[in-house]
């Protein structure tokens, strides 16, 4: 989908399929589920450690001065993914890692979505530079939304994680804006 | 697990205290670090950082004091950890006193670091990045013995100008083969 056609409201996405949101108190259940299921994911995320950190001081509801956690929403209700952003020292740069629950048969359809979601709101309130989504590399599907939401592939590091008891690579996909685009072309001809 | 490793010039070591650590790091970080910034914390939190595990903490970050076998002066501190907590990377990062630079010390307490990390964890290589415009530390850490690994663009604001991260690493056969484990010891 195109990030001109996301309707965005309120200041967070709304796509065809998925509205993207801050994290309540009673999506921490799905979100439990769903970050168990991330394999990039670094802790083993259980419903008790979520409320805890969902009720610490240092990032109430999941929402810190860096690290945000967005809930990707149907249109029509139920928690399907999730988006954590984290902003970077530098203006305008932020990262991000997501995941759409597996099984589902329009999981494609809704990781496209979440992502030029993402992007359109990112593109309106927070203008930024550069966004990057790190992935592990044996991620095809979601290598596949990245893409299809105007991400190249930048960087594929190697033997970084383990995964089912393998090394993996973490590949990362970045957006650059026009404006970086541009500083890059003056750049590259000097 | 060892908790020092000493070189041909200087020694890692954990830090007595928290005083010496708050010291060393107002010091250093008192100006604006010439390619990163300001990297300024206030004492009271470092000291509560210090408390947790007195900087032993792989899982967070750890950081030795580097002192010169010579003197004996602290001359800077070598920071690692792990680069994801399900990762098989490790990371370090070094400063050096300006007055103890082209010494050497920073290359041999990163090559000391490396030690510590292949052979206290489970991990397959270890990383280090610097900004592009950062010659000085990326001859360091080439000469320690990683190599470039990959470039991430316009990562990095220093005066209006964008510049790149460029990130090295040495994988675990390419430590096996550095000289520095012939000499080190450990205590």
């Amino acid at each position: 989908m195109d990030a001109n056609e996301t309707k965005i409201e309120k200041g967070f996405a709304e796509g065809r399929h998925v509205v993207l949101r801050p994290v309540l108190e009673a999506d921490l259940a799905d979100l439990a589920r769903l970050m168990a299921e991330n394999p990039q994911e670094s802790l083993p995320w259980t419903l008790q450690r979520l409320k805890k950190k969902f009720e610490s001081e240092k990032e109430p509801g999941l929402w810190g001065k860096t690290d945000r956690v967005f809930v990707a929403v149907r249109t029509h209700g139920g928690v399907v993914g999730y988006l954590t952003e984290r902003q970077s020292k530098q203006a305008g740069i932020f990262w991000g890692f997501t995941h759409v629950a597996d099984g589902l048969d329009d999981r494609g359809e809704l990781g496209r979505d979440l992502i030029s979601a993402y992007l359109a709101y990112k593109q309106k309130w927070h203008n930024p530079l550069r966004l990057s989504f790190d992935i592990l590399g044996c991620e095809d599907e979601k290598a596949a939304w990245l893409q299809a939401g105007g991400f190249a592939l930048e960087l594929k590091c190697e033997r970084m994680v383990m995964h089912l008891g393998r090394p993996e690579s973490i590949c990362t996909y970045a957006w650059y804006s026009d404006e970086l685009k541009q500083r890059l072309a003056s750049r590259d001809k000097e | 697990m060892h908790t020092i490793w000493t070189g041909k010039r200087v020694r890692l070591r954990p830090f007595r205290d928290a005083k010496e650590w708050c010291d060393l790091k107002e010091e250093i970080h008192i100006e604006a670090n010439l390619h990163w910034g300001p990297l300024w914390a206030p004492r009271q939190q470092r000291e509560k950082k210090f408390e947790a595990a007195g900087l032993l903490d792989i899982g967070k970050m750890s950081s030795f004091a580097i002192e010169r076998l010579d003197t004996g002066e602290l001359v800077g501190f070598e920071d690692n950890g792990l680069e994801y907590l399900h990762g098989i990377v490790g990371w370090v990062g070094t400063f050096i006193k300006q007055e103890h630079w082209h010494n050497g010390f920073g290359i041999e307490a990163k090559q000391l670091a490396y030690c510590y990390l292949f052979e206290d964890y489970p991990i397959s290589q270890v990383w280090a990045d610097t900004v592009e415009c950062h010659t000085r530390a990326a001859n360091g850490i080439h000469l320690s013995g990683m190599k470039f690994e990959c470039r991430a663009k316009c990562f990095h604001n220093i005066d209006g100008e964008l510049y790149d991260l460029v990130c090295y690493s040495i994988f675990r056969e390419e430590w096996e083969q550095l000289p520095v484990r012939q000499y080190v010891t450990r205590g």
